[in-house]
């Protein structure tokens, strides 16, 4: 039934349409359906739909098509889920923007640990934006903390997989705190790894 | 007298003339007299001397020893918040906000449908001042959707006060708040200047007139109402003498008041006065000054009370326990009015505010509401990270400020899931779990920080807290590790393990034989499924072929730091931690094999906000991502098919959570890990006496587990695949390569080139790139 609905859908609105579909099946499940499905994630749609650090309010989910997929929002919950092979950009909440904005006047004034401080209120309350942790690797390097550095910039690594841009920036920026740290070898592996973005 | 003493020289140095008179015995009495007074005027100068410089001494140093403050997180509210107004209003609460029809003064809230205004009293942070302000704050869907001022401004980002949770204090158990003179409310210093000392801005440390008025006034009572002594005088009684009542103590008394007089302005020994004052005591821990009995009895801060409240205080310090407010209410109203009625007859208040503040009911909070003393095992974390890094002495003297990371809303949801779980499986089993314990901790998954913890069912209870020191076998919670190590040594989440019954005799003679929860053997089963279904005869062949060594090793990475036995029976989860350890190793898979140390307190300060400590967001990575993110897709197989699969009766479907059940040997232990994208906890339910339960992990802990989780409004827990993996159609049965349209495929992700080879051979499968075969099945649309 599930299957009828989408192929009507599908025919009439075509491929944007497609896409709609894409993340309203992403709750659905069936071993009939082709991955693709799955490409899309639950969290691209709602980071989306919402404020970045906002979840899927389970009661009152905006997307009209979650409401009627009672049977498909079942069956899912027999399956994991497929992970996704990128992330999408996440939407800066203004609250994280006024902070990264607070820190880099912080850290142009040398006030480097009220930089620091102002940063982690911004990941707490947005632990998935990659922003976040870029501006605090670069005040770890600054303050000369060079292993530090380079793991919270492999956690924002983390978090932005498949995004060729961010993923340049970070490995960017690895390549400078190990030239910092003076590992020179590293540094360019890393300023290699950046180049491929 | 002294003169006559010198007038007698004349006739002692004649003494050797024989014709000398012996003196009388008037003039030895008058000689012995002098003497003696002579003597005694000296001791006196000295005296007042060394008390002069005892008074100034202290009054001008370090005047209490001033306890630490531990307060919890402030809560940020910006747009997109989710906070239902609910969560808002437990916050609130915590931080004794009055909810009113019309919020007007700082401390209180008005709430309606779908907006709330709040009147915030602002903080002086260490990062900056928080101002107060009046906020608009708009709600939809469980959600802060807009934050504005009265001017219709809107606010990126406000923070509210921090709740203070407790303190450190001094031997004495002494507690204070230290305020200064203007913090205090007019209304407060004229009520105990009326009710204690009249005329206290006019005499010089005592008062003849005081002592005479208050004669007359009890004498016309017929009754003890006044007491004669000023407030100087009581401030030197309780600051600088004994509690003794003695005469020597009463003769010390008035020097000293008049010393202090002639030092000291009127208002800085009011200010004195106001802070060191007692004015009730909660078990052992006193209560003093009016800055904290502010809070103590009103839960408010001292600038926001009222006439009546204020008037209430200062009838205490008569006698804060003949007039406890809470024990005897009706005494402390009797008292307050009688405050009331001499500021009116005074003529400091008119009849509109005497009438209006008479007809007030006294109004103080129930201890409950009061948030000291509510968070005693998360406290008892904080303290002890403390003493590894402060003297004792300093914690409780200095007025050191502590700024943690517990959640107020996220720890009242974790004691209700606790409590009525508890209260539902005594339902169920009755005699079976008396004396049932349990404890939790929780976690942000993102950041490392602990939000919650829960040492016993009393969850008020101040003794032993089981999250930090309850040491019990963990169960199968130590699978992941064993599974991970697999994972990391070029097994593949469908690699056959051998389920068949196992036995092995060790070095020392004595054999281990493991056993299946349904004592069944499963024959030859994908490893994803061994997890995802906790078998344990497979998990203990896996591990003996990994090795202890590597498995230990894991469990290192992971972020256990206890020594561990080098037993088999470690495969199976022997070996004891606590939940706060075992936090720590959940958490490092939750945040995709980044190892955090676990942190409840944010930064130290002196008590004039200047840091002493702080304790960043650190992170290393120990574990490959890739391995990491095949753990974490049969952990949430577990959730999802696999022996927590409950989860999902109450958990919406698109929720991903990842965890593990746990039993330990003979039921003692109830054990769940589990994390979503924005909350770990770990559940333990079992008995001090370490008796059997009648149920195992998915039956006590787990509900446990479920009950908080879906008391939060959870994120997803997404996690990119990494450039590493590739998600391929198996077939779940024998984990051959499928295809998406046969039957029994799944999809399970593979480090790069570890994918199996083999096809089931299921027609039409040759072509195993997902992306490329759902391309062909959307073209067929078109």
């Amino acid at each position: 039934m599930v299957l009828i609905r989408k192929q009507h859908i599908l025919h009439q609105l075509g491929l944007i349409s497609l896409m709609l579909l894409f993340s309203a099946c992403s709750t659905v499940s069936t071993v009939n359906q082709p991955s693709v499905q799955d490409k899309s994630t639950p969290a691209v749609t709602t980071a989306k739909a919402k404020p970045a650090p906002a979840p899927a309010s389970t009661t009152t989910a905006p997307e009209p098509k979650i409401n009627d997929a009672v049977e498909p929002i079942t069956e899912q919950g027999n399956s994991v889920p497929v992970a996704p092979k990128t992330t999408s950009p996440v939407q800066q909440n203004s609250a994280v923007i006024a902070l990264i904005g607070t820190a880099q006047q912080q850290q142009k004034s040398g006030d480097l640990y009220s930089a620091q401080t102002s940063l982690q209120r911004a990941q707490r309350i947005a632990p998935r934006d990659p922003y976040v942790y870029y501006e605090l690797a670069s005040i770890h390097r600054e303050l000369h903390d060079y292993d530090l550095a380079e793991q919270v910039a492999l956690k924002g690594i983390s978090i932005v997989q498949g995004q060729p841009q961010q993923l340049h920036r970070f490995w960017t920026l690895i390549a400078q705190i190990r030239a910092d740290s003076g590992d020179r070898k590293g540094a360019s592996q890393a300023q290699q790894i950046a180049d491929r973005y | 007298m002294v003169a006559k003493k010198k007038a007698q020289r004349p006739k002692r140095s004649a003494r050797l003339s024989p014709k000398t008179k012996k003196p009388t015995f008037k003039q030895k009495v008058m000689s012995f007299l002098s003497k003696l007074v002579f003597a005694g005027l000296v001791i006196f100068s000295l005296s007042l001397l060394f008390m002069d410089t005892h008074i100034r001494k202290q009054f001008e140093g370090k005047r209490w020893a001033v306890p630490t403050k531990v307060y919890a997180r402030p809560l940020e509210l910006y747009a997109g918040l989710p906070l239902s107004q609910e969560d808002l209003k437990t916050e609130l609460r915590g931080l004794g906000y009055k909810f009113v029809q019309q919020a007007r003064e700082p401390g209180q809230a008005e709430f309606s449908s779908t907006k709330a205004n709040i009147r915030t009293r602002g903080f002086p942070f260490p990062d900056g001042n928080e101002p107060a302000q009046q906020l608009n704050i708009g709600f939809s869907n469980q959600t802060i959707a807009s934050i504005t001022t009265n001017s219709g401004q809107s606010l990126p980002l406000v923070r509210l006060e921090p709740i203070l949770i407790g303190g450190i204090y001094p031997l004495n158990n002494e507690d204070r708040d230290l305020i200064q003179l203007s913090d205090a409310p007019q209304g407060l210093t004229d009520a105990l200047i009326a009710i204690e000392d009249r005329d206290f801005y006019q005499h010089a440390g005592i008062s003849l007139k005081g002592i005479s008025r208050a004669m007359w006034v009890n004498l016309k009572a017929g009754h003890f109402i006044q007491g004669g002594s000023t407030l100087t005088q009581q401030l030197i009684k309780n600051f600088y003498l004994t509690s003794e009542r003695s005469l020597a103590r009463k003769v010390m008394e008035i020097p000293m008041a008049m010393l202090l007089e002639l030092h000291y302005s009127k208002d800085e020994i009011l200010e004195a006065y106001l802070n060191e004052v007692y004015l009730g005591q909660e078990g052992s821990r006193a209560i003093h000054g009016f800055g904290l009995a502010s809070q103590y009895y009103f839960a408010q801060p001292i600038e926001e009370l009222q006439l009546h409240q204020v008037a209430l205080l200062a009838g205490l310090v008569k006698g804060p326990s003949y007039y406890d407010p809470r024990r005897h209410p009706e005494r402390a109203k009797k008292r307050r009015d009688l405050v009331l009625k001499v500021l009116y007859e005074q003529g400091t208040i008119d009849k509109k505010h005497y009438d209006h503040a008479v007809a007030m009911p006294i109004g103080v909070v129930k201890h409950a509401s009061l948030l000291k003393g509510a968070y005693p095992a998360y406290l008892d974390l904080v303290k002890r990270q403390l003493r590894q890094e402060y003297r004792e002495e300093d914690l409780s003297s200095e007025g050191l400020r502590v700024f943690t990371a517990l959640n107020p809303i996220a720890q009242h949801k974790a004691e209700t899931a606790l409590v009525s779980t508890i209260s539902k499986l005594n339902t169920i089993y009755g005699k079976r779990v008396t004396d049932l314990q349990g404890s939790m901790v929780v976690a942000e998954p993102q950041t490392g920080e602990i939000i919650s913890i829960i040492g016993g069912r009393n969850t008020r209870y101040q003794g032993f807290n089981r999250a930090l020191d309850a040491v019990r076998p963990i169960g199968s919670l130590i699978k992941p590790a064993v599974y991970l190590t697999a994972l990391s040594h070029n097994y593949t989440l469908v690699s056959e393990l051998d389920d068949s019954p196992y036995k092995i005799t060790m070095q020392n003679g004595q054999s281990w034989q493991p056993d299946n929860f349904d004592h069944q053997s499963h024959g030859l089963v994908p490893l994803h499924t061994a997890l995802s279904h906790s078998y344990n005869l497979s998990t203990a062949r896996l591990g003996m072929s990994l090795g202890l060594d590597r498995v230990i090793d894991t469990m290192r990475k992971l972020g256990v730091t206890r020594p561990i036995d080098p037993y088999p029976s470690l495969l199976l989860g022997a070996q004891g931690m606590s939940l706060v350890e075992v936090a720590t190793l959940y958490q490092t898979i939750a945040a995709n094999g980044f190892q955090m140390p676990l942190r409840a307190i944010r930064m130290v300060t002196d008590s004039a906000g200047n840091e002493l400590s702080r304790y960043p967001f650190q992170l290393k990575q120990t574990i490959d991502a890739d391995s990491i993110h095949l753990l974490q897709y049969a952990l949430q197989e577990t959730a999802r098919l696999g022996t927590a699969r409950s989860i999902y009766q109450s958990l919406p479907a698109d929720i991903n959570v990842a965890g593990k059940t746990g039993t330990s040997n003979d039921q003692r232990d109830s054990w769940f890990a589990g994390f979503s994208g924005n909350r770990l906890a770990v559940t333990w339910l079992g008995r001090d006496d370490n008796a059997p339960l009648p149920f195992t992990g998915s039956g006590g802990a787990l509900k446990v587990w479920i009950n908080y989780m879906s008391s939060e409004q959870l994120e997803s827990f997404n996690s990119a695949a990494p450039d590493g993996i590739e998600y391929h159609w198996v077939n779940s049965i024998n984990g051959l390569l499928s295809n998406n349209s046969c039957p029994n495929a799944i999809q399970v992700p593979f480090i790069i080139g570890t994918q199996p080879t083999e096809s089931d051979g299921c027609a039409g499968n040759t072509n195993s790139d997902p992306v490329s075969r759902s391309l062909d099945w959307i073209k067929q649309w078109f």
